[in-house]
């Protein structure tokens, strides 16, 4: 009976001791499962208090903008390059010779590219400003800027752009692109410069 | 025999009365010599008198004709009204001018007498009375009666010229006295306004405006006052004339692609064409009997003026030399036309007998004189000289600045008639 007890009290002692390296090494072990195990089912509850707050935005913001950037880029692509188009159309305008209203031969060949590009493009409309150096009287350079608006016209629908499509103002002497007065600015000046109107 | 004799007696009627308006100045005789003439010191408020005093010596040197003579060559000691004709015989004035002025309880009182000093006999005497801050006026009137009595017709001291004036990008209406005195702006449409018009009454401009985008011409009425939009066809409508009895306009509009000179009434509703064709047809100016109009047109290749007879509709060339001729102007007695035509690379105010011969050049400076308009007296010629506005006597080609303190650009005076 001492025996047994003994045995028992040994195995107890065993066991213990067994038990106090087992439980100094394996304590983390055993105690992470168990704390993960608290943790998830309280992660899960907030969670479902406030849904995709914390995490769900960031990854549906970013796939969002993504898909975004995609369907409008066509759309874009297409405006940004009429957009270019007519900011070339506009930039390039002809030039006279004092007091003429004639095209020259460098004026018609930027006409001719005029031309293409507002037939490809028939739902334009533009505005043909003419205008003039400063010699000469305020009303007799008003008449000339619109010859020379006119003439620029006419070039332009004889190449096939319906009349419909084309104003024309003259703005005589009254809006110089060049202030100077000298040779150089006056060449400037005599001009005419295209606007789009609509589009 | 008795029929003769009246006719004698008529004769020598309309002669003498011929010799008295000439017996002082001949407008048409050219080099003709200065009169002399006194102004004495006016009796009354000093500081007034004497301002008073300075307008009418102003005045009168604006006309050329007279030579004014040094106060300090006076015999007289104080300002009187009283006239010693021995006194101003001896320093050899053929006129003498007297004045009084008394400030009333609001207003001024000015009187006035201009004396021929050898016959010993008054010519005019006047009593003004007004405002004081009308000074100018009552003076002014004054100088326009001397100038009737002397000449037969008044000078232009109650004129006003009507001119663009550029400020920040922007032009506009202004006005001025003949003598850059009183100026101020018609319009403030922060926009190009151009080609100002008076109306032969004097009560009414038209000019042209970009106001709603493109040019288009405005009625201004200065009595009311009001701005009418008036003449607004598509395309441009530039240019506007009155014709002299103040009831039609000629204008350049563009129908069908075409410019061309169009009669509108005075409300501006199209009555005709006038001129068209292909190219330019632009700044009509009637005549003073209303039958033709002188316009610049480029159908020969380069701007030149013709004339055109409304009633025939035939038109004839008028200027040949040089090879840009623009901006006539119809001279008020219809003998002459003013206008702008370059020469070595500038623009210059020249006039050409309206039948196309006798062309005199008036501008010599290297500089661009251009938009000239006529005084309504014949006797002066208003333009623009680099921005600034000068007016010329026919005279002698002497030349005033009109506003030389003004920093913006001046361009296109037009003369106003007589605002009397």
């Amino acid at each position: 009976m001492k025996k047994k007890i003994l045995l028992i009290f040994g195995l107890i002692i065993f066991l213990g001791c067994a038990k106090k390296p087992l439980v100094t090494v394996a304590p983390p072990v055993e105690e992470v499962p168990t704390v993960e195990e608290k943790e998830k089912p309280a992660k899960k509850v907030e969670m479902q208090k406030t849904p995709t707050i914390e995490e769900m935005p960031p990854v549906s913001g970013i796939t969002e903008e993504k898909i975004t950037e995609e369907k409008i880029s066509a759309e874009e692509l297409i405006r940004k390059q009429l957009a270019e188009e007519i900011k070339r159309f506009e930039a390039e305008d002809i030039h006279f010779d004092f007091d003429k209203y004639n095209i020259r031969p460098d004026a018609a060949e930027i006409l001719k590219k005029k031309a293409e590009w507002l037939l490809k493009n028939p739902q334009v409309h533009i505005l043909i400003e003419g205008h003039c150096d400063e010699r000469g009287t305020e009303e007799y350079n008003l008449a000339l800027g619109e010859r020379r608006a006119n003439s620029a016209k006419r070039f332009l629908v004889n190449l096939g752009v319906d009349p419909e499509r084309i104003s024309i103002i003259s703005y005589g002497e009254e809006r110089p692109l060049d202030p100077r007065h000298c040779e150089e600015a006056w060449a400037k000046n005599r001009r005419c410069h295209f606007i789009v109107i609509k589009y | 025999m008795v029929k003769r004799k009246y006719l004698i007696s008529f004769f020598f009627l309309f002669f003498s009365n011929l010799c008295f308006a000439r017996v002082y100045i001949d407008i048409e005789a050219p080099g003709q010599e200065k009169i002399p003439i006194a102004i004495s010191y006016f009796v009354g408020e000093r500081k007034i008198a004497l301002e008073a005093r300075t307008i009418l010596q102003k005045d009168l040197e604006y006309t050329g004709f007279f030579e004014i003579l040094k106060p300090e060559t006076f015999l007289e000691e104080k300002p009187t009204l009283e006239v010693d004709f021995k006194k101003w015989q001896l320093i050899g004035a053929y006129l003498l001018i007297k004045g009084q002025i008394k400030i009333l309880e609001k207003d001024l009182e000015i009187k006035l007498y201009l004396y021929d000093v050898y016959k010993g006999i008054k010519l005019l005497g006047k009593r003004y009375e007004g405002k004081i801050n009308f000074l100018r006026y009552m003076i002014h009137r004054f100088s326009d009666a001397i100038i009737e009595i002397l000449t037969g017709k008044p000078s232009i001291f109650q004129t006003k010229i009507a001119f663009v004036y550029e400020e920040k990008n922007t032009k506009e209406i202004y006005i001025t006295d003949f003598d850059g005195y009183n100026f101020y702006p018609l319009t403030r449409f922060k926009n190009i306004c151009l080609s100002p018009r008076w109306h032969p009454k004097g009560n009414k401009l038209l000019f042209t405006s970009y106001k709603k985008g493109r040019p288009e011409v405005y009625l201004l009425d200065l009595k009311k006052p009001e701005v009418i939009r008036l003449i607004h066809y598509p395309g441009l409508n530039i240019s506007p004339a009155w014709s002299p009895d103040g009831e039609y306009i000629a204008v350049t509009l563009t129908k069908a692609g075409y410019q061309g000179i169009y009669l509108t009434d005075n409300k501006g509703k199209v009555i005709k064409c006038l001129v068209r064709s292909k190219g330019i047809n632009v700044s009509p100016t009637f005549s003073p009997d209303g039958k033709k109009i002188a316009f610049v047109s480029d159908r020969s290749g380069s701007p030149q003026i013709y004339i055109l007879d409304i009633a025939s509709g035939k038109i004839r060339r008028l200027t040949f030399e040089g090879n840009y001729n623009t901006s006539p102007a119809w001279s008020p007695k219809g003998n002459y036309i003013a206008y702008s035509g370059m020469r070595d690379g500038h623009f210059h105010i020249f006039v050409i007998k309206s039948d196309g011969s006798e062309i005199k050049q008036l501008t010599y400076d290297e500089a661009n004189h251009e938009s000239p308009s006529w005084s309504p007296d014949g006797h002066f010629i208003a333009f623009s000289q680099n921005g600034k506005i000068y007016i010329l006597r026919m005279a002698d080609g002497c030349k005033f600045p009109v506003l030389p303190k003004l920093p913006g650009r001046q361009t296109q005076p037009n003369w106003s008639p007589y605002l009397r």
